[in-house]
């Protein structure tokens, strides 16, 4: 049998040595394709908005039997959706647009929050089972740690995982948040100090590294009294200050990678922050009239995304796609109840 | 009693002794036993063959098959009437039935079909496809039943309704919870009722103001003879009941125990694979009792405890859930017509261990009282004759306990007229106008709905149109229930209406070659504004909301005998129902299509059906992605009467699909029922 196959082997190679000395070994590799991901909610899909031809957005469905996706996060060509009360999370495939594995996760879950940390390791916030999940979305082997009271959220920086412990009991603000520090190389506590406190009103939700390098931490509060926006050293793990002014319940946040840093707001539109200055450039009472605000991401061209959630039946959000200036340059449409995105870059084939 | 019993035997045995080929006429008037007059909104029916009475109450059905039947009649306000006939090949059978008065059974709601358009199931049909109503009635007709478990309540939807926008009347009185507004069929068994009608879309005008998505008129068994059954099947299902007159009544009860602990299919964001569905099993319990006469009397009493499995992909094994009700319904018949009602609904639910972590254990009673006045004056005017009904109906519901506020109550009210008219002379047309104006808690104005169905029969063809509104409250559910966070109330909730809906339907009987059938068709159109659902607003907070949704379709049913010992009956539904935006996509948990098929044949003491029932896909959610898959289920069953009794075996879900039902509840698979029932005088 071997004798058989010998001659076909010896031109095969031959072949790749042709093909191999035609290709020019210094050709730049083809640039990758960077899209804002959404998340629609209700409909549990996830939109995909490629941001040089936002015509071409398409929707990737996420599947699950009782789907409560609320968040993304992404890193490459890979994207994680914790699935809510599903207790799984999603891992899709962004170069294929398909759902590439479903990791399931322990029953009460409630899978909510997630980072992607690198080529391989995800971490998934459990708030019903006051754990995270580290996931091997390559393999779907998981190993998970306990953390704080009702985990939300979660960033990757510094090498760390920065868990936003939520402290809602029965739904309900129990008093002020704080964050669990993990080491994603033992999966357990980090060594030092693992635990930052964050003020009232409590319920921190949403994070984001800015681009000073520190962690930008929406305490989001009971939807009543103001939130408030804290800012924590990811080094000396401390919050450094917390500042008011975003009304009641601000959502999501996102920054351009400088000082800008955006806010939105169901009730108060989309606002900005300067983190250089530490000063409120549109605070409540300013925003852009973005309605139903329940997102916002930046591209690498500065493009704001505002998202409005679109929960009516079968309407479907839409993207705001306002330009630096904040002036409006299109409106792409999303799917049914638009929340959580995140931005990426797609590696080329 | 020996009388009946000899009818119900020989309906039972009715294919058997279908021996001839040329077809038979059964004809005659339906009068009102104590006055003699006709009875004009009556109707007909010998097996799957019926026909609505003439304004002078006459009837005539041709083309049915010769030998043995049962004829029945049924009118609202009067005890339906079934009487065996002999049916002579080419001769015609003169047949005057006599009605006795059995007020409306209305308390708050009067149901007024047009000639020839609603589809009726009997006893025999009933008992064969299924132990309990949501089992019989899941798939028939455009029905869908929404389970919440395995094995939980069970609640209809009709024409891409919620199950909260059905009415369910058994013998007149509506039996939806006043808390959640949809009927639990599961606690009706198939052994205990007589008839189940249909009557789809809006059809609130002359009722309580509820009926937006349709009315679903049950009427139990109100005579015969005394009859015990009992049953065994897979997975540790098993029951039974008992039936007799007594002290001038009908006394029936009923116990059953519940599948559970089977196999089902683990979808794949839990693992997939297959497992074992625990906490699916339970108890259900009900007592009845009824009178007839001038002073008619209901009491009924069930009870249930039964586990909360979860949905398929979110088990539950530690939750349960028991529910009580009781119910007293009395009905007075002189020149007026009084009935009222008194009710009491008592429901927990617990889960000292949910894979949430949240422990609960929540307890909610409910009192309802209705009362209803009515009365019909017959009516001549410039060459029209016919009947008009006027009636007031009140009602009040009061809830208490963990899942509502403090001082849940909701009081409403309305007045109705009802008219049946027709031109003099024989004409074939009929006319039926409603107006209904209903005033509840929290409604400044009263909110009108009006219907008017026009019906034409000649020979065999029957034609209906129809157009209606319909108003509807919102459950008790929605206006009360405790917030927390992530749910709040919606103070802006407004109560649902039919804006308009028009209909226009054909029923043709024919014969070929000395095989009767009957086809019909019916299609609608009609805009439902502020329809009710659940969805998450401003900060992500979840609330009932309004939403405005078009609804129409096509159904249809062709039933046939292709011999005299073999019915074969075929039905089925296209309903979109869709967002009232551009590209609205299919309103969640309503299935596009459905369809079913069944065969029965008898003979010489033997008898086998089978029936196959489809629900297409249906999406879970409002953007029209991630549709959870159609189910096909077939059911077969085989069944010989030896003496006074009946042994009969069935096997569920023969194909062993396993299906996800409705709103993502696994099914119990293939399973085996063998059953025997006993009767005698």
């Amino acid at each position: 049998m071997m004798g058989q196959h010998a001659p076909r082997r010896a031109v095969l190679a031959g072949l790749l040595a042709v093909a191999a000395g035609c290709a020019d070994p210094q050709a730049p590799l083809p640039a990758p394709s960077e899209v804002v991901l959404v998340v629609n909610s209700v409909e549990s899909s996830l939109s995909v908005i490629p941001i040089h031809s936002i015509g071409a957005t398409y929707k990737i469905p996420l599947g699950g039997t009782t789907p409560t996706p609320v968040g993304v996060s992404a890193l490459g060509g890979v994207a994680v959706v914790p699935m809510g009360v599903d207790h799984a999370a999603t891992i899709v495939d962004l170069s294929t647009g398909t759902v590439s594995r479903v990791v399931p996760l322990a029953d009460g879950s409630g899978a909510t929050g997630s980072a992607v940390l690198d080529d391989s390791i995800a971490y998934v916030a459990n708030p019903g089972l006051n754990t995270v999940t580290r996931i091997n979305y390559l393999t779907g082997d998981t190993a998970s740690v306990a953390v704080g009271i009702y985990p939300q959220g979660i960033v990757a920086t510094r090498g760390k995982i920065f868990v936003l412990n939520g402290n809602l009991v029965n739904f309900a603000v129990a008093g002020p948040g704080w964050i669990t520090v993990i080491d994603p190389i033992t999966n357990a506590k980090a060594e030092g100090i693992d635990s930052i406190p964050l003020p009232a009103p409590g319920n921190p939700q949403f994070a984001v590294v800015g681009g000073d390098g520190r962690i930008y931490v929406m305490n989001v509060g009971n939807y009543v009294d103001e939130g408030r926006l804290s800012v924590v050293d990811p080094v000396a793990r401390v919050e450094l200050a917390n500042f008011g002014g975003f009304g009641p319940g601000p959502g999501d946040l996102a920054t351009d990678g400088g000082d800008r840093l955006f806010v939105s707001s169901f009730t108060e539109g989309l606002m900005e922050f300067n983190i250089a200055t530490r000063t409120l450039v549109l605070g409540a009472g300013e925003g852009i009239p973005i309605p139903d605000n329940s997102g916002v991401a930046v591209d690498s061209d500065g493009r704001i995304y505002g998202i409005t959630a679109g929960c009516g039946g079968g309407a479907g959000g839409e993207a705001h796609v306002l330009r630096p200036d904040l002036t409006e340059r299109n409106v792409v449409p999303l799917g049914v109840c638009a929340i959580g995105s995140a931005v990426t870059r797609i590696p080329a084939e | 009693m020996r009388a009946a019993f000899a009818a119900l035997l020989v309906a039972m045995s009715m294919p058997a002794l279908l021996a001839a080929q040329a077809p038979g006429i059964v004809q005659g008037r339906v009068l009102d036993a104590v006055t003699g007059a006709p009875v004009t909104a009556a109707r007909v029916e010998v097996g799957s063959w019926s026909a609505a009475v003439a304004a002078d109450g006459r009837f005539r059905l041709g083309g049915l098959p010769p030998g043995a039947a049962v004829l029945v009649v049924t009118a609202v306000g009067y005890r339906p009437a079934r009487v065996a006939i002999d049916l002579v090949p080419g001769l015609g059978l003169e047949q005057t039935v006599r009605l006795e008065v059995m007020p409306p059974v209305l308390p708050e709601i009067s149901v007024r079909g047009a000639s020839g358009m609603t589809p009726t199931l009997d006893h025999e049909a009933l008992v064969r496809r299924g132990n309990d109503l949501a089992s019989a009635l899941d798939g028939w007709q455009g029905v869908v039943v929404r389970r919440s478990g395995g094995n939980g309540p069970a609640a209809p939807q009709v024409r891409g309704s919620a199950p909260e926008e059905v009415i369910v009347l058994v013998d007149g009185f509506a039996i939806n919870d006043p808390l959640t507004g949809r009927a639990d069929l599961s606690r009706l068994s198939t052994r205990d009722v007589a008839s189940v009608q249909v009557r789809p879309g809006a059809q609130s005008a002359g009722g309580a103001g509820t009926a937006v998505g349709g009315v679903i008129d049950i009427r139990s068994q109100a005579q015969g003879n005394a009859q015990i059954s009992g049953w065994v099947g897979g997975h540790g299902s098993g029951g039974g009941t008992l039936a007799a007159s007594m002290a001038g009544g009908r006394l029936f009860v009923r116990g059953e125990r519940l599948a559970d602990d089977f196999p089902y299919l683990v979808p794949a964001n839990r693992g997939g694979g297959e497992a074992i569905r625990g906490n699916a099993g339970g108890t259900i319990g009900s007592l009845s009792f009824r009178t007839s006469g001038a002073v008619a009397v209901q009491m009924r009493a069930s009870g249930s405890s039964r586990g909360l499995p979860g949905s398929i992909g979110n088990e539950t094994p530690n939750a349960s859930a028991d529910d009580r009700v009781g119910f007293l319904g009395v009905t007075i018949t002189g020149r007026s017509t009084v009935s009222g009602s008194v009710q009491f609904l008592r429901t927990r639910v617990t889960d000292p261990a949910p894979p949430s972590g949240v422990a609960y254990d929540a307890t909610s009673t409910g009192w309802s009282g209705t009362a209803d006045w009515s009365r019909g004056w017959p009516l001549a005017v410039g060459g029209w004759h016919g009947d008009l009904e006027v009636g007031a109906a009140a009602r009040h519901d009061t809830y208490q306990g963990d899942v509502v506020r403090a001082g849940t109550q909701f009081s409403r009210g309305g007045v109705r007229a009802t008219g049946v008219f027709r031109p003099a002379g024989s004409s074939p047309w009929s006319f039926t106008p409603s107006l209904r104006l209903d005033w509840w808690t929290g409604e400044q104005t009263p909110l009108g709905s009006a219907r008017l169905d026009a019906g034409w029969r000649k020979g065999g063809t029957a034609l209906q149109a129809s157009a209606g509104s319909a108003v509807s409250a919102p459950p008790l559910a929605d206006l009360f229930f405790r917030e927390g966070v992530g749910v709040a109330l919606n103070p802006d909730l407004r109560p649902e209406r039919v804006a308009w809906e028009v209909e226009l339907g054909v029923t043709q009987d024919w014969s070929v070659l000395g095989s009767p059938a009957t086809a019909s068709i019916r299609g609608y159109y009609g805009r439902v504004d502020d329809m009710i659902l659940w969805a998450p607003g401003a900060g992500f907070i979840w609330s009932p909301r309004n939403f405005d949704v078009v609804r129409r379709g096509v159904d249809g049913s062709l039933n046939v005998r292709p011999l005299p010992s073999l019915t074969v009956a075929v039905q089925g539904a296209w309903t979109p129902v869709t967002y009232d935006v551009p590209g609205g996509a299919q309103v969640q948990y309503r299935p596009v299509g459905t369809w079913g098929a069944t065969a029965g044949w008898a003979s010489a003491g033997w008898a086998a059906d089978a029936r196959w029932r489809w629900v297409g896909v249906r999406y879970p959610n409002p953007g029209g992605v991630n549709p959870r898959p159609a189910y096909g289920m077939m059911d077969i069953g085989a069944e010989r009467a030896i003496g006074t009794a009946i042994v009969r075996a069935d096997l569920r879900d023969l194909f062993d699909t396993r299906a996800e039902f409705l709103a993502g509840y696994p099914s119990p698979g293939r399973t085996a029922v063998v059953s025997i029932s006993l009767e005698w005088q």
